[in-house]
Parts: structure tokens; sequence; C-alpha cells
């Protein structure tokens, strides 16, 4: 073909099916997938989880209770409600994981605020509270069944033993961002030390108490659950370790499934929560700064 | 530099300082009230039941949870990275599993250990396994976060200079995701190491975790402290380690990841 004709063949290509043009890199884009897509497709690929799961376990050579049918799990629910032991332990455990929340919550928020705050109680403190902060929760536990024993304290103590260090840490981190400036201004217009702080330093730490109370949750989820598991007298943990011991892998299962559910709607209202708090700090990831731009109150 | 580590000293006063009053208070503490020394043991009686394991079981129990972790870890690290850049290069994919993968990694990891025990018995088997699921979530988790945040105009740039895909993965992406895959990483670390513990003290299979409930059951609070100080030692040592690794790698970022 001449050259003015080739040039028209071309174009009756669109480019995103010549192939001689090369395909634009697509990382770094995010999908553009509307919400209620997202939630259709987690439906849809929950329901084929099911049928798969359902499928191999019949059709497959898997011993009832290395892996139990997706059916037979589904049945235990109405069992346990029928003996009646299901909502009660439920209530049980999300009580002991309440209580040991607002616990950490209450101390943990103003003691961050404290040691963050404070020049002096940071230097001293604050090395024991990331220490505590990184010390695994597993490793504190038999302390606590050795001096509270085994009851619904130990569970409480082991929430808050999980939850308040990592509420503390992050609110003492953001304590240390308020910005000097604002703090400066503040003080120049006269402002004392209660107005400096509800003025400036509690707006400002907000966005890091709503990410403190995000891990806490999450964090007291791993005490409770650490507690369920140790110190099982009543609660789901109850439920689990007799089923285990009873060779129940169906109940096994489905109690597992329960805490699933409930740590995520847990963990998913607190990234809500998070989000509302840090509305003005867009995405913005937390910063930490230089120790001489630390400022005193 | 004597300067420098004047300020050093300077800077590490005050902890040390209460880190001495705390020992004192609880040497106190244990002397005038009348507790059993079986429930709420002295310093003295804690130093003397860590060199008395030191000499006896310790080593041998760190050794048997390291080498479950260090298995678990490495697994998990292979595992993640490739399946992480699976999800971040492919946004069907990550529409696929990422729900599963948040589900999991919402839920406490040892929620899966009865299962893995279930599976795999009273045995290394289980810890392995453990300490791989918790390596690998955080792992995938944190290479897909790191891909997806690949910067599209870096990647344009490359385009328009010639780079064609493998040039694009090898130089451009590769080296981007270096720091988002040490965060991942160290979190898996950290998550391994608690799982490999629990497991340990759910099935008394050997290892620290063991030694702890040992000590519990028998009652011997100065061992069980000895243990449990350890422990917050080695954990503080592994988390720092890794920490240190993590900023190493992330030098071009300032972020630090709570």
């Amino acid at each position: 073909m001449s050259a003015p004709l080739a040039h028209k063949a071309r174009r009756l290509i669109p480019a995103r099916h010549d192939p001689t043009i090369p395909k634009r890199p697509t990382i770094g884009t995010k999908p553009r997938i509307s919400r209620r897509q997202v939630a259709l497709q987690t439906l849809v690929s929950l329901v084929i989880l099911a049928a798969l799961w359902e499928g191999f376990t019949v059709l497959g050579d898997v011993s009832p209770l290395v892996l139990p049918r997706f059916s037979a799990v589904i049945e235990q629910f109405p069992l346990m409600q029928q003996e009646g032991i299901l909502v009660e332990n439920l209530t049980i455990s999300l009580g002991v994981y309440g209580i040991g929340m607002l616990i950490s919550i209450f101390i943990g928020i103003p003691l961050g605020l404290a040691i963050g705050g404070i020049h002096k109680l940071d230097r001293a403190f604050s090395p024991y509270l990331w220490a505590v902060y990184t010390t695994p929760g597993v490793i504190i536990m038999p302390l606590i069944l050795l001096w509270v024993g085994i009851n619904d304290t130990a569970r409480v103590s082991l929430v808050v033993v999980k939850a308040l260090p990592a509420i503390a840490v992050v609110v003492m981190e953001g304590v240390k961002t308020v910005e000097g400036d604002l703090l400066e201004t503040a003080r120049s217009y006269c402002a004392s030390r209660l107005n400096l702080f509800r003025h400036i330093v509690f707006p400002s730490t907000m966005p890091y108490i709503g990410t403190g109370l995000r891990m806490g949750v999450t964090r007291g989820l791993v005490g409770l659950f650490i507690g369920e598991l140790f110190t099982s007298t009543d609660g789901i943990g109850y439920i689990l370790s007799l089923s285990q011991s009873r060779f129940n892998s169906a109940r096994t299962f489905a109690i597992l499934l329960v805490f699933i559910a409930f740590s995520v709607i847990l963990v998913g209202l607190s990234r809500l929560l998070e989000r509302r708090l840090s509305a003005w700090r867009g995405t913005a990831p937390i910063r930490r700064r230089a120790p001489r731009e630390r400022n005193e109150l | 530099m004597l300067a420098r580590a004047q300020a050093g000293l300077e800077r590490a006063w005050p902890p040390l300082a209460v880190l001495v009053v705390l020992v004192i208070a609880w040497q106190a503490a244990v002397t005038t009230t009348d507790v059993s020394p079986r429930l709420f043991a002295g310093p003295t009686a804690v130093w003397q039941a860590f060199v008395e394991e030191l000499r006896g079981p310790l080593l041998g129990a760190l050794g048997e949870s390291m080498t479950a972790l260090a298995y678990g870890l490495g697994l998990g690290i292979g595992v993640g990275l490739v399946f992480g850049f699976a999800i971040g290069v492919s946004p069907r994919l990550n529409s696929i599993v990422s729900p599963y993968l948040w589900a999991v990694f919402a839920t406490p990891d040892i929620a899966i250990a009865p299962l893995a025990i279930l599976w795999f018995g009273l045995g290394n088997g289980a810890k392995v396994l453990m300490a791989f699921i918790s390596v690998v979530i955080p792992v995938s988790l944190n290479c897909k976060e790191g891909v997806e945040a690949v910067d599209r105009d870096l990647m344009e740039v490359a385009y328009s200079f010639g780079g064609r895909r493998r040039d694009l993965y090898r130089k451009v992406v590769a080296p981007l995701i270096v720091p988002a895959m040490a965060t991942g990483i160290r979190n898996g670390l950290s998550r391994g190491f608690v799982s490999v513990l629990v497991v340990e003290m759910l099935t008394g299979t050997g290892g620290l975790g063991t030694e702890v409930i040992f000590a519990l059951s028998a009652f011997d609070s100065a061992e069980m402290l000895a243990y449990v100080l350890f422990l917050v030692g080695l954990a503080l040592v592994l988390i720092s380690g890794s920490r240190a690794v993590e900023s190493r790698f992330s030098r071009w970022r300032d972020e630090v990841a709570v």
C-alpha cells in the first residue's frame, strides 16, 4: 500500500485493539468500582466459597473431623440456639470485652495525653509504655492467670492489658505532633494551660485518638480471645474448648465463624469511627516529628 | 564524642532511674508484705531461677521456638510476596480476594490456633502452620498496598521513555515496594512470634511457651517470672531489630507505622 493509504488503514483500528501499540501500565491506578459493586462481589464470592466448601467436602475424601461439611457447620447454629448456649455465652463474652474496652479507653486516653504532653513524664515513662505495647499479650497471660485466677476478672484484665497500651501509645505519639505554632499563638493570646488543652491539644489529637481506638479494638479482641481460650469457664471460648474436646469439628468451625464475624464487625465499626475523627486530616499517614520539634505544654 | 556520650546518658537516665525505683519497690513489696514466694517472688529469687533455667532447658526451648518461627517466616514471606504482588497488580483478583484477606487480618491469629492443632496435631507442624498464616497475611496485605501505592506518574515517565513491562516491573515497581514489604515483614514477624508462643502454650509441645505453662502449673512464680521477663526481652529485641531493618529500607519514606 502507498503511504497515505496505509495511514488511513491504521486509523480504522481503535488504539486499544491495535497490536502494534504496547499496553499502558495499569499499576498505580485505583480501580473505579462502586461500593455497591464491591458489596455485590463480596456476596457473590461468599456464596461461591460456600458452594466450593460444600462440594469439596461432599465429593472429596475429606474426613469430617478435619473439614466438616458447610451444611453441617450451618446446622450447628439452630442446634446451639436450641441448647440455649449461643446467645447467652455470646453476651457474656461481649460483656467482658465491653467492660475491658471501657476501662482501657477511660484510662488509656488520659494516660497517653499526660505522658505525651508533659515532657518529664515522657522522658521517664515512654520507653516503658512502648515496651508494654510491643510485648505480646500471651506472655503476660500466665502472670494474670497466676495472680487473678481463672475467672471473669482475669479475662477483663487481659483485654485491658492488650488494649490500654495501644490506645495510650498512639495518643501519646499524637500529642507530640501538635503544631508548635498553634500552641505559641495561643500562648501569646494568654491561654491558660486548661484552655490550651481544651482548644488546641484535644482537637488536634482527635485523629490519633481515633486510630488509637481502632488499634485498641483490634488488640482488645485478641486479648478477649486469649482469655476465652485459656480461661474457658463461660463465654464463647467455653463452647469452643468444649466442642474441641468432644471432637465436634462442625461446632468448632461454627464458633470460629461467629468470632470472625464478630471481629470483622467491630473492627469495621472502629475504622468508621477513626475515619470520622480524622475527617480533617485526609488520608495522610501519621508522621513522626524529629525530637527537637517536640513541644512542651 | 564525649559530648555525644554525655547527651546519651542525659537522655537515658530518667527511664533507668524509673527501672531502679521499680526493682527496689518490687523487692520492698515482697519483703514487707507476707506474700508467699510461690505466688509473688522477689527480684533475687527471679534472678536465681533465671540462672538455673539458663543452665537447664531454656536455650533448648529457645532453639525450638525460633526454628519453628524461622520456617513459618520463610514460607510466609515467600508466599506472601508473590501473592501480595499478584493481588496488587490485578484489580479483579484484588476485589475477589481482598474481603477474605481483611476478614482474616481482623480476626486474631490465635483464633485459628485450634484449627491448626486439629489439622496438624500436637507437634511442630501446627507451630509452623500458625507462624505461616500469621506471616502471610500482613506480608500480602502490605505488599498489595505497596504495589497500589506505586506512583502513576513514575510509571508514565518510564513508559514514555520506552520502558516496557519487564523494565517497568524491575526498575520502577520493585524498588518502590521495598518499604511496604519491610513493614509487612516486621508485622509478620511479631505476629508469627506470638502465634508460635500461643500454640506452644496450648499444646505443650516444647519451646518457650511450654516452659512457661510448666512453671505456671507448678505454681513456681519465680521460674515463671524469669521466663516471662526473658520473653519480654526477646520480644523487644526481635521487634526493635525488625523495626531497625524496616527503617533502613524505608529511608526515603519518612512515615512511622505505629
